[in-house]
C-alpha cells in the first residue's frame, strides 16, 4: 500500500484529536508543535535526535532490567531506536529549533515515532491503536529535562571528537611548514609595524602552539585531559 | 606584504582577469565570526535558565553544533586548500628584512637606546640605509656594523 496515497490519519493527545499525515510515524504533540512553530527553516540537528534515540534505548533496556517494561515492548523500543540511529527515519523529525525552550516537542517527536515504528515492530498499527504508549512506554521514567540535556552533552561531545581531529591535522600540517621554513629569516612586525626580526618557522610554530593549546581545551571540556 | 604564496585555487574576479584571492582564509575568518555570535548566543542562553528549568537548550544545542561543525569542517578546508600548498617568497621577505630600520636594535647594546634611535631617525627621513646613516653619524665603524648588524643573530638567546 502506498500510505501517502491515503491522506492522513486521526491522532491524539491529551488536547484532542488532530490530522497528521498518514505516511509519518510522528503523532499528536509533533504535528501540534509543526503547526504552532512555523519560524524560519533550522531545524533541530540531526545528532540531537540521533542522541535522543541512544537515550531512549538505553532507557528501555534499564526499564526491562527493573521490570517496569514487558520484554516484548523494550525490545521492540530497542529495534526502532536502532533504525533511528541508523538513519532510516530522518526524515520523520520535522521540528523547527525555534520550538519550546525545553526541548519537550523533540522529544515527544523521538518518543512518538519510536512508539509507532516499534508498534509496527510487534505487528501493531501506527496510530491510535498502537501497541506501545509515547509517553507511558517510550518516555517511560524520563522528563525532557532529563533526556533532553543528556541528549545534547552526547551530540555535542561527539561534535567536539570531529574538531580536535580536524584541528590535528591542521596543526600537523602548520607544523611541517614551520620545519620547513626554520632557516628563513624574516622581518617580525607588531602594531603591523616592522620590530625584530624572526624566522618564518617560528612565526608558523606559533599558529600550530595555538591549535594544541585549543586542543588541550577542548580535551579538557570532554574530561580527557 | 607578499611574502607567502597561496594556492591558487579559483578565478577570483567576475571583472578582473586573472584576479586570485585569498579565499579560504576568508572563509575561516568568516566562519569564526559566527562561531563567536554563536558563543554569544550559548552564553545568553546559558544565562537566561528560569527558576528550575533551562528554556534557551534547543538554541544553545543548535549554535554549538553548528560551531563545531564549522570549525571541524573550516579546518579541514584550510588545511587541505591553503596551509598545504603555502610557499615561502624567500626573496622577498630578504628584501623587507633588509629594507627594515628595525634591525638597528642590534645595535643598543652597543652604542646605546638614544644613540641607535638617532641613526634609525635619519635613516628613515633621508630614506637611506641603517649602514649610510650609522656611519654618517660616526657611531660605529663599518666593520662593528656588520660585526652586530645581523638578522640572523637576532632570532633567539645569544649562544
Amino acid at each position: 500500500m502506498n500510505a501517502a496515497m491515503s491522506g492522513t490519519r486521526t491522532e491524539k493527545d491529551s488536547f484532542g484529536p488532530i490530522e497528521v499525515p498518514a505516511d509519518r510515524l510522528w503523532g499528536a504533540q509533533t504535528e501540534r508543535s509543526r503547526r504552532f512553530f512555523r519560524i524560519s527553516s533550522e531545524r533541530m540537528p540531526l545528532p540531537v535526535v540521533h542522541a535522543l534515540a541512544r537515550v531512549k534505548k538505553a532507557a528501555a533496556k534499564a526499564n526491562l532490567e527493573l521490570g517496569l517494561l514487558d520484554a516484548e515492548k523494550a525490545h521492540a523500543i530497542q529495534r526502532a531506536a536502532d533504525e533511528v540511529l541508523a538513519g532510516k527515519h530522518d526524515d520523520e523529525f520535522p521540528l523547527s529549533v525555534w520550538q519550546t525552550g525545553s526541548g519537550t516537542q523533540t522529544n515527544m517527536n523521538v518518543n512518538e515515532v519510536l512508539a509507532n515504528r516499534a508498534s509496527e515492530l510487534m505487528g501493531g498499527e501506527r496510530g491510535q491503536k498502537r501497541l506501545v504508549h509515547p509517553n507511558d512506554d517510550v518516555n517511560m521514567g524520563q522528563s525532557s529535562n532529563d533526556v533532553f540535556p543528556t541528549a545534547m552533552h552526547i551530540a555535542a561531545s561527539l561534535a567536539v571528537d570531529d574538531v580536535v581531529a580536524a584541528a590535528e591535522i591542521l596543526k600537523n600540517t602548520l607544523t611541517q611548514k614551520s620545519e620547513a621554513f626554520a632557516s628563513i629569516v624574516k622581518i617580525g612586525r607588531t602594531h603591523l609595524q616592522d620590530a625584530t626580526p624572526l624566522t618564518l618557522g617560528q612565526e608558523f610554530s606559533g599558529y600550530a602552539a595555538q591549535l594544541e593549546h585549543a586542543q588541550q581545551a577542548m580535551n579538557s571540556a570532554l574530561g580527557l585531559g | 606584504m607578499g611574502e607567502l604564496r597561496i594556492p591558487e585555487n579559483e578565478p577570483g574576479s567576475s571583472i578582473m582577469p586573472g584576479k586570485v584571492n585569498p579565499t579560504q582564509a576568508e572563509a575561516l575568518t568568516m566562519l569564526c565570526a559566527q562561531v563567536m555570535a554563536n558563543d554569544v548566543a550559548v552564553n545568553i542562553g546559558g544565562a537566561s535558565g528560569h527558576l528550575e528549568l533551562n528554556v534557551y537548550k534547543p538554541l544553545i544545542i543548535n549554535a554549538a553544533l553548528q560551531s563545531a561543525r564549522l570549525l571541524a569542517d573550516g579546518c579541514h578546508s584550510f588545511e587541505e586548500h591553503c596551509v598545504r600548498g603555502i610557499e615561502a617568497d624567500v626573496e622577498r621577505m630578504r628584501e623587507l628584512l633588509e629594507r627594515s630600520l628595525m634591525l638597528v636594535t642590534a645595535l643598543s647594546p652597543h652604542i646605546g637606546y638614544d644613540r641607535a634611535a638617532e641613526i634609525a631617525k635619519k635613516a628613515h627621513r633621508e630614506g637611506s640605509t641603517l649602514r649610510a646613516a650609522a656611519l654618517a653619524l660616526g657611531y660605529v665603524s663599518a666593520a662593528d656594523f656588520d660585526r652586530w648588524v645581523q638578522a640572523q643573530s637576532m632570532i633567539g638567546p645569544t649562544p
